[in-house]
């Protein structure tokens, strides 16, 4: 018998559990089953298949890495892909699972289970362009679960589809520029070319300063959970999107412009994200700006952590998921029981939902980097390579060939550049307080319901993750390492 | 039949092309959401009809198609939220023209500051025309219509940067699609592309169309919060 091919399972699955889903939509708890069930089938399924020989799951000899011809093109799923799916799929599984205790709009489960078929044809098809063009796509189908919750304000939505579509014709420019660089030897300058789109394409996709605007206002509008996904799931995704487009344009890594464009954005990300949430005044922005600051720290990990940048970036990406899940979880919970997430508004929700305030508050100090927290460890290194830099006689200035006027020059930018990243957690450590400060007072509100067990204590075991890889932040290291090695040969 | 091939022959070259460039001001310059649509539907035609010299047939009409398609669907979205996305200054007094209001005093957003901007990118792109060296030309490739898509392209920029509701933001990013379409599909001729980019189109039209409705019903759905009934 033939055996099943592996991409036909990745992009069909998903698809026909779309379908189902949103048959039996009204019934929460199957949607959130079959979705939960489906996610964590593939997840493990890609954690666990071979690529290079067949293997029997459930009687079936399934050939996980066999490529398959759809459209005129080859779907190949290879090594750096399928760590990368085993990472979404399996973060969809929490989600499904908070999702039906607290909806997250009916559309969140068919239309999520469509995206994630999208982000597994993303990962199978060998063109780059076609790569873009089905993220745009995808992207578009987010829409409908980001305004699940029929909020009036469409801002968010509209922001994000606008950006990533402005996104695709330079990302398509770029692609053709490489392509035609390496077709045609006499080319060879066009790849120069297609430095700039590339830049613009990619800034805007990966929300980078000043395009994440959409960031904060998508956190606002759109059902926490689903903000989740998208800062996620999606966020994963156009990172991917970059290190597929660098495998045929690796010596943009080495063009020292280039990485000082994304060093500043990094840093004017982190600070502008750190000091614009420690004003807000609900969780769902504040949630937002946190995560903009974040995601400043995951693109100055990238180009400042030296020769462990990916492994920084790729545990960075890893714990600031957690972190991102867990705040989203305990912001559910409270706009579900509370019905807002304005910090006026919630006086006394602390007493009332302690799980959830506990867990809201150590997401955001999570992403904020605080000590025994999962975002520590890597705000630490990073923290420590820019000290390194800073310092006129370390080993890292010594290498770079730097005159020791040169070095001074680099301690005072090094400083300031400390100093900017220490503002920016600060803002978001700030912000929380002040809203734990409004949920502390008055007295408990009885007109709120008791928390909800389950979600609570989903909360309960991703905060003890959360605190676990504070403590241990060596425990994803391997598979770490190993996805990094596998990613640097793809 | 050789009189229609010679008329189409006449159609797809200059006129298209000052088709292209009026139906891209149109859907800048108007706020009335009808005239846009049309505005969008003709340049999608022109699109295909520029593209005829240059791909197969075939695949312009794939192009005409998925253009053609989206439009109704933005239609069904503005029909059911008119009244959100009609311009707010419409209702005031004053002279106004394509729905925008026409006098001094007409604010940001109004066709005096429209104007200014058209005639500035007009003249910035003129300049540019004779600068311009496309970094790969290939067989058949007009300058003309890299004119086109710039000015189309640009169009689209400055229409999403001056704003609006969310009709006027998928008229304008369609737009920039749409130029940057009429040059990459010379350059790349695969038909998986060709069908993932009129898929793309089909979709961003219906999401703008979902925001649009969704904006509307949304509204009706805040307003007992508003008046702080709902907690």
């Amino acid at each position: 018998m033939t055996p099943v091919p592996g991409p036909i399972i990745l992009v069909a699955l998903p698809l026909a559990a779309a379908i189902t889903t949103y048959l039996i939509r009204r019934w929460a708890f199957m949607a959130a089953v079959i979705a939960a069930a489906t996610a964590g089938a593939l997840s493990l399924l890609c954690l666990y298949l071979p690529l290079d020989r067949s293997a029997f799951v459930l009687g079936q000899e399934v050939g996980f890495g066999r490529p398959v011809v759809i459209l005129g093109r080859d779907l190949v799923l290879n090594p750096g892909g399928q760590a990368w799916l085993a990472f979404i799929f399996g973060l969809a599984v929490v989600f499904y699972l908070f999702a039906w205790r607290i909806s997250q709009g009916q559309s969140f489960t068919p239309f999520s289970l469509a995206i994630l078929g999208l982000y597994a044809f993303v990962v199978l098809l060998q063109t780059f362009s076609l790569a873009v063009l089905a993220f745009a796509i995808s992207v578009t189908l987010a829409v409908f679960i980001i305004q699940g919750g029929r909020r009036s304000s469409i801002r968010g939505a509209q922001r994000y589809l606008l950006i990533t579509l402005l996104s695709v014709p330079l990302l398509l420019t770029a692609a053709w520029l490489v392509d035609q660089s390496l077709l045609v030897p006499e080319n060879a300058d066009m790849a120069r070319q297609a430095l700039l789109p590339a830049m613009l394409g990619f800034g805007l996709l990966l929300a980078v300063f000043p395009f994440g605007t959409w960031m904060p206002a998508l956190a606002a509008d759109a059902p926490p959970i689903v903000t989740a996904f998208i800062f996620t799931t999606a966020q994963a995704m156009a990172f991917y999107l970059v290190l597929d487009f660098l495998r045929d344009a690796s010596w943009m890594l080495t063009d020292t412009a280039l990485s000082t464009v994304i060093q500043l954005a990094g840093l004017l990300m982190a600070a502008v994200g750190g000091l614009m949430a420690s004003v807000q005044r609900d969780f769902g922005r504040l949630f937002g700006y946190a995560a903009l600051s974040d995601l400043g720290y995951l693109l100055l990990t990238l180009v400042m952590g030296g020769s462990q940048g990916q492994v920084l970036a790729l545990l960075h990406m890893t714990n600031r998921a957690l972190a991102i899940t867990l705040l989203a979880g305990a912001l559910a919970i409270i706009r579900h029981r509370a019905t807002t997430d304005q910090f006026a508004g919630l006086q006394g929700v602390a007493r009332r939902l302690p799980i959830a305030t506990m867990g809201l508050v150590l997401g955001c100090l999570a992403l904020a980097g605080f000590p025994l927290t999962a975002g520590f460890p890597t705000h630490w290194a990073l923290g420590r390579a820019v000290w390194n830099w800073a310092l006129p006689f370390s080993p890292l200035a010594q290498t770079a060939g730097a005159a020791a006027g040169a070095a001074t020059g680099g301690q005072w930018a090094g400083g300031l550049v400390l100093l900017t990243l220490i503002i920016a957690s600060s803002g978001i450590v700030i912000g929380v307080l002040r809203g734990l400060s409004a949920m502390l007072g008055a007295g408990p509100r009885e007109d709120i319901a008791r928390q909800p067990i389950v979600a609570s204590f989903i909360v309960l075991a991703l905060a003890a993750l959360v605190i676990l890889l504070g403590l241990y932040p060596q425990l994803f290291l391997d598979p770490i390492l190993n996805a990094t090695e596998i990613l640097s040969s793809f | 039949m050789e009189a229609f091939s010679t008329f189409f022959e006449l159609m797809a070259g200059t006129p298209a092309i000052i088709g292209l460039l009026l139906t891209a001001l149109v859907i800048f310059l108007a706020s009335d959401w009808r005239l846009s649509l049309a505005a969008l539907l003709v340049q999608y035609l022109l699109v295909g009809l520029a593209l005829a010299r240059f791909i197969e047939p075939e695949v312009a009409v794939v192009k005409i198609l998925a253009g053609v398609l989206a439009v109704p669907i933005l239609y069904l979205g503005a029909r059911h939220s008119h009244q959100t996305d009609e311009p707010e200054d419409s209702a005031e007094g004053g002279l106004h023209l394509l729905g925008l209001r026409v006098g001094w005093d007409a604010g940001p957003l109004g066709l005096p500051l429209r104007l200014l901007a058209v005639l500035l990118l007009f003249l910035i792109l003129v300049r540019l025309l004779g600068q311009f060296q496309p970094p790969l030309a290939p067989a058949g490739f007009s300058i003309e219509l890299a004119f086109v898509a710039i000015w189309m392209g640009s169009m689209g920029v400055i229409g999403l940067v001056l704003g609006g509701g969310p009709l006027r933001s998928a008229t304008a990013i369609l737009t920039i699609l749409a130029g940057f379409d009429l040059v990459y599909a010379t350059l790349e001729r695969s038909l998986a592309i060709v069908g993932f980019s009129g898929t793309l189109t089909l979709l961003t039209a219906l999401s703008f169309s979902y925001l649009a409705a969704v904006q509307v019903v949304g509204l009706g759905k805040d307003k007992p919060e508003q008046d702080g009934a709902a907690p």
